[in-house]
Order: structure tokens, then sequence, then C-alpha cells
């Protein structure tokens, strides 16, 4: 039973920084994405690949995650400075669809529909913990040192420039800031964070497949961006640690596994539809 | 060859026109994504085939019920979500994540009901294969052309040459002045989801003749039908019929050269390129009213 709480946990800890995340693009900037589980799968696949093939230790290819996660939010961002609204939704959907199907088809690299599996798991075997307390061991440090790294940037200046170019572009760029260069940093920040909290999930569970990442996943963590306020970062912690936490109930029950998924992705269905009417000044609200 | 490729992309074309007309009907008319339209048209597809295999009752049937269901729930989704959105005046932005959500929640539903295997009416409908000159076209191909020129000569007579088209077009045009003259939003939102419900309604029973049907069928739909709109621009309901025969040719003939996974990826890529190019479209240059602060 410990042993499945803690499991629990590294999950939490995962969503928890991978929302954080997405809130640097989506509560600070404004830039709302509905395809971030790519940069997720991203950075899983990168360091996955690295770790088995290359045998890379785990460090390394942690932050080879955010490096190359980073790069694709650099390109992902090209159409993210230039469209709003819901044309930025349809093009970060383009975005992780696109990906999605690179996954699936370049074999030679991803494996394809199989997935990888086998990725090497970090255990400190000195700690003569199970590997799941151990993990948690290294989860944990790294998720409160990412956020304090995220708190630090957007206390400062950045995060305060980015707020006004959300609230309003026009006249943060008469005053001389570059919204461009701003927007196009917070999103491969995002991005970078992202794929950080893909390599820890990959390392993890030690089998990721494209499915893995699909729209759900997007969808789950924008939840937890908007349920938890855009920006504040104890909302998104607690959300976060509730919507994991959760549907994890539903395994208690006797539904069977596959109607199980079914029943997940109604609920985050439904609970994004009933955000959207019953807070309709949710999305405005992260202007606040 | 080429042949029957070109003739395979005009049959796509006709099944995305029927699919990109009820969706850019929406979109030109309230300006938003209806992104929940794709899992309307999945349900018309699921809904004949249960008539049609579970049920055994004649394809006909299953059209009957498809369209009647697919109305139903699609005045369902615009008054329980869309009707509150246009009273508390939402942006683009809340209607498309609105609209995304009950898209992942009917998914789900339609998951759970019918499970994730791939379904198909094949075993009790064989498609007679008419063959000219080395070109090969299965029945419903056939009728599938047949009900796009049909179903957009509807959509074009009511639209122009009835009071009712009059009243929709005037809505599109400028919502808060028909108003003034007295032209009721909610009726009209109510006549556009009936109309767009039963094209989807009807694009997924010709999908259900001719492919085999998973629950995320729709998911690709709806990103071709917005490529459709994008392409049209907002307001050009019609344009949607050049837009489709663009991508369904363009598959087409993506499919001739590569493997056919890469065929929904052909959408996604010109998506991707009109976003980053050109997001008024091609065949207008006027950009809708909110996406024109700095583009």
């Amino acid at each position: 039973m410990l042993e499945y709480v803690t499991s629990i946990l590294v999950f939490v800890a995962i969503y928890i920084l991978f929302a954080t995340s997405l809130s640097i693009a989506v509560g600070y900037t404004g830039l709302v994405s509905i395809g971030h589980a790519a940069f997720f799968a991203i950075g899983a696949y990168t360091s996955a690949i690295l770790g088995t093939t290359l045998g890379l230790p785990f460090s390394l290819s942690l932050i080879c995650a955010a490096i190359s996660a980073g790069l694709f939010g650099a390109i992902a961002s090209l159409p993210a400075i230039k469209l709003r609204g819901d044309f930025l939704l349809l093009g970060t959907l383009a975005f992780s669809q696109l990906i999605t199907l690179i996954l699936k088809n370049w074999t030679s690299v991803t494996n394809g529909d199989a997935g990888i599996t086998n990725i090497p798991s970090p255990l400190y075997s000195w700690l003569n913990l199970g590997s799941v307390y151990s993990y948690l061991l290294i989860v944990l440090p790294i998720t409160v040192i990412c956020l304090w790294i995220q708190k630090v940037m957007l206390v400062a200046p950045f995060g305060r420039v980015l707020k006004a170019i959300r609230d309003n572009e026009t006249s943060a760029s008469s005053l001389g800031i570059n919204v461009v260069s701003f927007k196009l940093r917070a999103f491969i920040l995002s991005a970078a964070f992202s794929g950080l909290g893909g390599a820890l999930y990959a390392h993890y569970v030690t089998f990721i497949k494209p499915d893995t990442f699909g729209i759900n996943e997007s969808v789950l963590v924008l939840i937890m961006v908007i349920l938890g306020g855009g920006t504040s970062l104890r909302g998104i912690i607690l959300s976060a640690s509730i919507l994991t936490i959760i549907p994890e109930a539903l395994r208690f029950t006797y539904i069977p596994s596959a109607e199980i998924a079914s029943i997940r992705q109604m609920i985050y269905g439904g609970l994004l539809t009933a955000l959207i009417i019953f807070r309709p000044k949710v999305l405005s609200d992260l202007r606040k | 060859m080429l042949r029957q490729v070109l003739i395979n992309g005009l049959i796509a074309g006709s099944i995305y026109t029927i699919i990109a007309v009820g969706f850019a009907l929406i979109y030109s008319t309230f300006k938003f994504f209806h992104v929940a339209y794709g899992i309307i048209f999945a349900l018309g597809a699921y809904i004949t085939y249960a008539c049609v295999l579970t049920g055994g009752y004649p394809l006909w049937i299953g059209a009957l019920a498809a369209v009647i269901v697919c109305t139903i729930v699609g005045l369902a989704i615009d008054q329980t979500a869309y009707r509150r959105f246009r009273k508390q005046q939402a942006s683009p932005l809340s209607f498309f994540l609105g609209s995304f959500g009950i898209y992942i929640l009917l998914q789900g539903a339609l998951a759970y009901i019918f499970g994730n295997r791939t379904r198909s009416v094949r075993p009790v409908y064989n498609p007679q294969v008419f063959e000219f000159a080395d070109i090969y076209v299965t029945e419903p191909q056939f009728f599938t052309f047949l009900g796009a020129i049909a179903a957009t000569l509807v959509l074009y007579l009511v639209l122009h040459k009835t009071v009712l088209g009059l009243r929709i077009r005037s809505v599109a045009d400028n919502p808060s002045l028909a108003n003034y003259v007295g032209i009721k939003t909610e009726s009209v939102a109510m006549i556009t989801t009936i109309i767009s419900s039963a094209f989807a309604a009807i694009a997924g029973w010709f999908v259900a003749l001719q492919e085999n049907l998973t629950p995320g069928i729709g998911f690709p739909v709806v990103i071709k039908a917005s490529v459709i709109s994008i392409i049209a621009g907002s307001g050009n309901i019609f344009g949607a019929i050049l837009g489709a025969f663009i991508i369904g040719l363009l598959e087409n003939i993506a499919v001739w050269q590569l493997p056919t996974q890469y065929k929904d990826g052909v959408a996604l890529v010109v998506l991707t390129l009109l976003l980053l190019f050109k997001p008024a479209g091609i065949l207008t240059s006027k950009l809708r009213e909110d996406q024109t602060q700095d583009a």
C-alpha cells in the first residue's frame, strides 16, 4: 500500500512540474496551448532513446530532453507568436498531431506504435530502498528545484513583462518591449520544462508509446492550469494533485480497465466544458 | 494510375464537401470552430452501423436514424453550451475550448458504448464495384459524389432563395444589426445547428458504408473541416467546396506517393502552412476581427 501511495506521489510530482510549465505559456503569457503533451512526449522520447541506445546516464539524458523539447518549442512558437485565441489553439493542436504522426511512423528511431520498452530506471541501490521510493527521492528534489527556478524567473521583471504582454500587447510594445522575443522565450521555457517532466515520466514508467501522449494528456494538463487559476503556483499544485489522485480512485471499482479509459476521457472532457460554462471568467481570470 | 488517383481525390473531395459545408455554416455564421461537429459526424457513422449491422434495418433507415439522433445531440450541445457562451459573449477561444471538451466527453461516451474495437458494416453490406476503363468506383462512392452535389445545392437554395437563409446570412454578416431588425439570434442558431448536424449525420452515413469505424474517426475530420474553412476564409461557405477538393486531391496524391499513414498528415501540414503564412485564407483577404491586431 505504501508503495502504491508513493507511486501516485511520483505521478503527482511529475504532473505538477508539467502543469506549472504550461502555466508559463497559458497563465503568464496568455498563449493558450492545447498541444503541450507533444513537448512532454519529445522529452520522454529523447531521454528514452538516449538512455536505451546510447546508454547515456540519467542526469545527462534529462538535460538533453529539456534541450530538445526547448528546440521543438522554438519551432512550434513560430505560429505561437503570430496567432492568438482559437487560431493559436488550432496551431498547437496541429503541431501535437504532427509530432504524434512522426512518433508513430519514424519506426527506425521511435519504434513506431510498439513504443520503447526497458527504459533504464535510475536505481540508487545505496539508498537501500525499493525502486519506487528511491525514484520519489529523485523526482521530488528535481520538481522542487524546477518550481523554484520558475518562481524566481517569473517574479523577476521577466514574469511581469510576460503578464504585461498578456494583458495588453499593444501597450506593452508601445513601452518598447520586444513582444515577439518575450513570447518566444516564454514558449521555449514552457516547452523545455514540459520536456523535463516527460523525461522523468519515461524513466519512471520505463515504457512509452505514441498513444501515451495523446490529446487527452494535453487536455488534462490544460485543465490543471485553468482550474489552478493560471498563474497561482499553489492553485496549480493543488489542482494537479487532485486531478492526478481522483482518477486513481476508479481503479478500486470493479470497472474493466478499457472502460476506465473511456470514463476518464468523459471526466476530462466534461470538466473542461464545465469550467468554460460555469466559470466564464476563468480564461479572462487568467488575466488578473 | 493517375486517373484513379484523381477520381479517388474527387470522391474524397465530395465527402469532405459534405463535412466541410456543415462545419463552415456554423463557422461563418457564428465565427467559432465547432469542434464537437467531429463527434456528431462519428455518432452518425456509429448510428448507421448500429442500425444496419446490429438492427438489420435497410440503409435508408440508418440514414434517417443518424439524421434524427445527430440533430437531437447537436441541438442539445447548442442549448447546453453554445447558448450560454453566446449569452456571456464568450470569446472564440472559450467557444473552441468548450466545444473541444464536449468532443472529448462524447468520444469517451462513444468508446464506452461501442468499445475501441474497429467496426464495419461489411458483414451485411457489400458494395457493388463499377469499372469504366480501368477506373474503379464503388456504389457508395458514386452516391457520395451525387450526395455532395445535392447537399450543397439544397444549402445554396436555402441560404439564397428563402427568408430563412436571408436571416442566417444577416446574422453571419452583422449579428447586432440583425438583432435590431428583429431577427432572433437564438432561432437562427437552432436552425443552423439542425442543418449542420444533418450534414454531419449524412457524411457519417456515407463514411460508415465505406470505411472502418473507431471512436476517434471524428478528430481528423474536424481538423480537415477547420483547414477547409480557413482556406475558404470566414463568411464563405461555398468556398469550402474548393477547399474540400484541394484537400481531397492532395491527400490522394500523397497516398499515391507515400505510405498511407501519412494521409492525415496532409491536412495538418496544410493547416500549419496556412496558419503561418495566410491565416486569412486563400479566397478572401479579410482576417476575422479578433485576429487582426498585429497580423
